[in-house]
């Protein structure tokens, strides 16, 4: 439960932070300038874009985690306890 | 891609309760509630799974440099040993773990949840 939480929390501040990021991307790019460019030269720029592709990444390959944490919290077995000492 | 994700994860709920820490002490008497039910529930999510988190982000570090990582020779190894003690001191993770869900979500009538789902809306209260 704590796992599922911590998860949850890290990924929705982490969506604050890509909300940011990605409005700021989008300023870069309406100047004349194409985005393989600014991803070649501009250190913000760079910055950016992977703080968007790592929350990317958060979300659609460490959440999901927390869907199976969930699982396993509703099957509620009891089998520890009905184990013999 | 992984540690990356994680740290910065890790980083923002601190940043984040470490500001909820300013709020609730030293911001306006009305909302010092909220931000301490806030923090009811973010502190032993803070350390038990930062510290979980964080010894899984120094094993992989040393699984992704194989043998030669696992050696004196790289800092790596002191790092997941520092680390280990993160899980045990200032209250064991299993505790930190029970005392989430047998006192926190039971205190004030589950008023700590209300109060993060309140939060947790903060994109559906953009637009």
């Amino acid at each position: 439960m704590l796992d599922m939480m911590g998860d949850v929390l890290c990924c929705f501040y982490l969506l604050k932070q890509a909300e940011t990021a990605q409005k700021k991307w989008k300023g870069m790019i309406t100047q004349t300038v194409s985005p393989e460019e600014l991803l070649a030269e501009n250190q913000d720029a760079q910055f950016y874009w992977n703080k968007v592709r790592t929350v990317e990444y958060y979300v659609w390959s460490v959440l999901p985690r927390a869907l199976s944490n969930a699982k396993t919290i509703k099957n509620a077995n009891l089998s520890p306890l009905n184990a013999c000492l | 891609m992984h540690m990356k994700a994680v740290t910065e994860g890790l980083r923002a709920l601190m940043y984040t309760s470490a500001w909820y820490i300013d709020m609730a002490n030293h911001g306006p008497e009305a909302n010092s509630e909220k931000y301490h039910d806030l923090l009811d529930l973010h502190i032993p999510i803070c350390k038990a799974f930062g510290t979980d988190q964080g010894f899984d982000v120094a094993r992989t570090g040393i699984q992704v440099l194989g043998g030669v990582g696992f050696t004196k020779h790289f800092p790596l190894e002191q790092n997941i040993r520092d680390q280990k003690i993160g899980s045990i001191y200032e209250g064991t993770n299993g505790i930190q773990a029970l005392d989430l869900v047998g006192r926190k979500f039971t205190s004030k009538k589950g008023q700590l949840l209300k109060v993060l789902e309140k939060e947790l809306c903060w994109f559906d209260n953009e637009k």
